[in-house]
């Protein structure tokens, strides 16, 4: 009888996901990925602003962009400030959402019968306007900040939780029977094969959840402006008919998004460079 | 032959002669039907005219959409020789942006509201038509929380909807209160918080909400309002712009839709069952509509639209001392921005034509 060595799973070498890795996190912003989204950006407000200023539209539909840019930097620390209190609620959002999503995709992805019986409530509660669910959520989770940050984890659980699950089961079958011939236990095989495999799927998710994020703190914030928050500006604002000031928030939004996205990518060349490296007994 | 003989020949000539007879006929015809008019309808001119109206929320009941609901369906504005398009602008609030746009020729706008948005954005709106005497707000509190006045709010939950109203500071302000005084909670839009007792006090629309609360949640309620208290409050107008009433052909059309519009609300006043058969037409068939809580809409808004000014007056009437009170109300309170010139945001003419 011929007998094999055991590895080691503590300083086992997860195997590469099939999707690409960077082997370095290049995190040097260069010309060439700022410069075409702000000339894009330019170019947009110029046409914006020749088509409000020569075609004659009433600056009570469409504000000239360079007044936008003026109240924008004119009230910065409202916008700011607001702003902050958006990303509060977004972030909170992501984080509850993000973390439900992954342990359900985790539980789901080892059980046919699990997913069979959450897939479809995951799918109806996906499918549920939002809007229509912030009366109750104030009903049930009270008046502050808990009924914002649910609709904001409500919006984005749903992206997390399916490419999760493709994640998790995104493993080479070579391997599973692999783990499964040395002994290796259910949370070894999750730990050192799915979870690897899972993390591209779960950063491409999160660079969808991310905005979604913060278009779930936006609504909520219509409907409980006394609060604070971009919405609530954009609401009152709106509802005074001051456009220039529902477009800045917009543009601060902008701001949020665009940082928040990159912020992913970042955390996505960095966590998949240090995975890149051996695994260590620790 | 001479030439007067040849016209007589002509003359003579029977088709000739039929065709002259058939000219005379017109004209006399003619100058009967210019006569007519003129005894009937001196100042109305001949050609029918268009005109666009938005109601600013969705199809229900108010006075301000069955005026016109009723116009339509009783021909008044047909009998005024106009056309109108009638929209809504559901839950978006386009049409305050939409009538400075010129999209739209008329409509409608909580006074308090109008006010603020002229005085702080400049926009040129302007009131030509009053409905609410009194404001459309009111703050239900539930008849078991021993709760007997506005003074009683003091240490209590109180709701507010996004933001805190002038006129309840003022209320407040008459009982010598302040919002410092109980705790402010920002409930939304569902008055189940006050039947939850999640709040003791629940700002409510007048026309509607207390319906709701007491027929269809079973509850035992009763309401504040500020009017009651002496704080200045108006409801609902008719507004078109400045830049609207500087056409001639405009002035003439408002003229008529006004006039049409006064006839519907004091029909809608002397028959508010004929009226909701009117509104039944213009609301959405899917889901049903509740008439008995149409009517409620109607009947309290009919209350609230009739004082011993419109009395004195006639309906939709308005004064500028009203206006002048409620914006100073705004002002103290900080709803106001900029002080408000009132006596070029309203124009009563038109009124003062059709109730001579």
């Amino acid at each position: 009888m011929i007998s094999e060595p055991v590895p080691d799973l503590d300083t086992f070498d997860a195997p590469e996901p099939r999707s690409r890795r960077l082997s370095r996190p290049d995190l040097r912003p260069t010309l060439t990925w700022i410069l075409p989204p702000l000339v894009a950006l330019l170019l947009l407000a110029v046409a914006v602003e020749l088509w409000v200023r020569l075609g004659d539209v009433s600056i009570w539909l469409m504000p000239r962009p360079t007044a936008v840019v003026e109240s924008f930097f004119v009230d910065f620390g409202r916008y700011f400030n607001e702003g902050l209190k958006t990303l509060a609620v977004s972030l909170g959002g992501l984080a509850i959402g993000t973390a439900a999503a992954t342990l359900l995709a985790a539980g789901v992805a080892h059980s046919q019968m699990l997913e069979r019986a959450v897939l479809p409530i995951a799918i109806m509660v996906k499918v549920t306007p939002v809007v229509a669910l912030i009366p109750l959520f104030i009903i049930w989770l009270g008046h502050g900040w808990n009924p914002k940050i649910a609709i904001a984890a409500l919006i984005t659980y749903f992206p997390v939780l399916i490419n999760a699950i493709a994640g998790f089961r995104d493993v080479d079958p070579r391997m599973h029977d692999f783990f499964r011939s040395v002994n290796a236990s259910t949370w070894e095989i999750f730990r050192h094969l799915r979870w690897p495999a899972a993390v591209p799927y779960l950063f491409a998710s999160l660079k969808i959840s991310v905005t979604l994020s913060l278009i779930g703190a936006v609504v909520a914030e219509f409907f409980l402006s006394g609060q604070g928050g971009l919405g609530a500006v954009i609401w009152i604002e709106q509802n005074s008919l001051r456009l220039e000031q529902v477009f800045a928030s917009v543009l601060m939004l902008t701001v949020i998004g665009v940082t928040l996205s990159t912020a992913v990518v970042v955390a996505e060349r960095l966590f998949s460079w240090r995975l890149d490296q051996p695994v260590t007994a620790s | 032959m001479s030439a007067l003989a040849r016209f007589s020949n002509i003359f003579r000539r029977r088709g000739v002669r039929a065709g002259l007879l058939l000219l005379v006929c017109l004209g006399l015809i003619g100058a009967l039907a210019a006569a007519c008019g003129d005894s009937s309808d001196s100042d109305r001119p001949g050609d029918t005219l268009q005109m666009t109206y938005m109601g600013g929320f969705v199809p229900q009941s108010n006075l301000p959409f069955v005026a016109v609901y009723v116009a339509e369906d009783q021909g008044f504005f047909a009998d005024e020789g106009l056309e109108v398009d009638i929209q809504h602008a559901g839950f978006t609030g386009s049409h305050k942006s939409l009538i400075l746009a010129g999209e739209i020729d008329i409509t409608t706008l909580p006074a308090s509201e109008m006010l603020e948005v002229r005085a702080n954005s400049g926009a040129p709106y302007v009131a030509v038509m009053l409905f609410g005497q009194r404001g459309d707000f009111g703050y239900a509190v539930l008849n078991s929380s021993g709760i007997e006045s506005p003074a009683d709010f003091a240490g209590r939950n109180v709701g507010y909807k996004g933001i805190v109203q002038s006129e309840f500071h003022a209320m407040l302000a008459a009982h010598n209160l302040t919002t410092a005084d109980m705790n402010m909670i920002d409930v939304g839009f569902n008055p189940v918080v006050l039947v939850e007792q999640q709040v003791d006090v629940y700002p409510v629309f007048l026309s509607n909400e207390p319906d709701t609360l007491s027929r269809n949640l079973n509850q035992d309620i009763s309401v504040f309002e500020a009017a009651d208290y002496g704080v200045p409050t108006l409801g609902v107008v008719y507004l078109v712009t400045e830049e609207f009433l500087q056409d001639e052909t405009n002035r003439e059309k408002l003229t008529r839709f006004l006039r049409a519009t006064v006839r519907a609300f004091e029909f809608s006043v002397d028959d508010p069952a004929a009226a909701i058969e009117s509104t039944e037409k213009f609301l959405a068939e899917d889901p049903p509509p509740d008439l008995v809580h149409e009517r409620f809409i109607l009947d309290t808004e009919i209350a609230n639209a009739l004082s011993d000014l419109t009395r004195a007056n006639g309906v939709g009437w308005f004064t500028q001392q009203q206006f002048r009170a409620l914006a100073d109300v705004l002002f103290d309170y900080g709803a106001l921005e900029n002080p408000i010139d009132v006596e070029s945001a309203i124009d009563r003419s038109f009124l003062e034509d059709i109730h001579r």
